[in-house]
């Protein structure tokens, strides 16, 4: 064929074997096989960001160990200073949430729409919750001068109260618990902004859920999130021992 | 020779003429095209109740006076959880072996660094804590 005859009369575009071919779902970019394909793809780089965060959190885990190690009575007598009971409510508040969610995902894969509604405003709330509860704690914190800086004060540490159970510690010592608030506002203060980020999220979910976009088989996006908010839960649940169950006996 | 290729007739095949849009469960050396498990409300009422109940003991074992093993029950007690998280709220005791390979992966990594790190801290000043 001459290439004057290829411009006149051009060849049948070729058509690659899986592409555009056959019927897919809508929600299934043109670069994928198949729509499994795809929500694999999605799952694999979600588990990707979620080893960066890990890699995030862990900075600060290990910071932890390290300075409650070097400076344990400190770390025990600030652990004890601050609410073990508002902590439990709020690990199981969080669980809760890491519960809704998982029913929320069940919904979209079984196309309940009203169930995914209410599971994601469930989470929302118990989200919301979570976050109050930790505005009281800080707000304690503040009234305590317990908040690491110019306004800190040593005293409770030096002096305990006489109706508590802690033992005084030297003033040296009693400084170093400035080390354990700042990892407790830094490692608490980071896991919170990702749950304002989560219910931020949520909401958009939400708003679109409501046009039953995720009760189609358009699970993805749900499920994603899905592992974002457990992520968010598991390190929590490494946080409540850590932080307020250092030494409670 | 064969009916002229049009984009009416061809079915998706891959090189050797295998459709690809038949899905075969049980093949796993292709994992995007393993089985999808949908995880039932059963499983995660179980899994619900497992953190529950890792919950109040943690709480529970820190009231103990055990000494130098509290802190390893309680982040014993923690990883119990997070793994019963990873493997049934977040599916992976479901997925393929590329989830399951780059989650493990992930936490070993970590654990390696965290490792190198508390043995230089250690060691450096060894005898002086």
């Amino acid at each position: 064929m001459s290439i004057a005859s290829t411009i006149t009369h051009p060849p049948e575009p070729e058509i690659h074997a899986s592409h555009d071919v056959h019927e897919h779902p809508f929600y299934q970019k043109h670069h994928f096989e198949t729509a499994e394909q795809q929500r694999e793809a999605a799952s694999f780089g979600m588990w990707l960001f979620l080893l960066t965060e890990i890699m995030f959190f862990g900075g600060l885990f290990f910071a932890y160990l390290l300075y409650r190690n070097w400076y344990y009575d400190a770390f025990v007598a600030a652990s004890n200073s601050i609410s073990m009971p508002l902590g439990l409510i709020n690990t199981v508040v969080l669980i809760s949430s890491s519960f809704t969610m998982a029913m929320g995902v069940w919904s979209a894969e079984v196309r309940n729409k009203k169930f995914l509604e209410w599971s994601l405003i469930a989470t929302i709330v118990l989200g919301f919750v979570f976050l109050g509860i930790k505005s009281v704690e800080y707000a304690q914190k503040f009234e305590e001068h317990h908040v690491p800086g110019a306004s800190f004060d040593i005293r409770d540490f030096v002096h305990p109260p006489a109706d508590s159970k802690e033992k005084p510690l030297t003033v040296d010592m009693a400084n170093h618990t400035q080390i354990y608030f700042s990892l407790y506002f830094a490692m608490t203060g980071v896991h919170a902004l990702h749950m304002i980020i989560g219910i931020a999220i949520l909401f958009v979910l939400l708003v679109k859920a409501r046009t039953g976009l995720y009760t189609t088989g358009y699970v993805q996006p749900i499920e994603n999130f899905g592992l974002y908010w457990h992520f968010v839960d598991i390190v929590w649940i490494f946080l409540f021992p850590f932080l307020y169950l250092i030494n409670r006996h | 020779m064969s009916e002229p290729v049009t984009s009416h007739n061809l079915a998706p095949v891959d090189n050797e003429q295998h459709n690809i849009d038949f899905h075969d469960p049980a093949n796993i050396t292709n994992p995007e095209h393993v089985a999808h498990h949908i995880v039932s409300p059963a499983v995660y009422g179980m899994i619900f109740g497992v953190l529950m109940i890792g919950t109040l003991a943690t709480v529970g074992a820190s009231m103990l006076p055990l000494g130098i093993f509290n802190a390893p029950i309680a982040i014993a007690i923690a990883c119990t959880k997070a793994v019963f998280v990873v493997l049934f709220f977040m599916h992976v005791k479901y997925s393929s072996r590329l989830v399951k390979l780059t989650v493990s992966a992930g936490f070993f990594t970590f654990f390696v660094l965290v490792m190198m790190c508390m043995l230089d801290y250690f060691t450096r000043a060894w005898g002086q804590w």
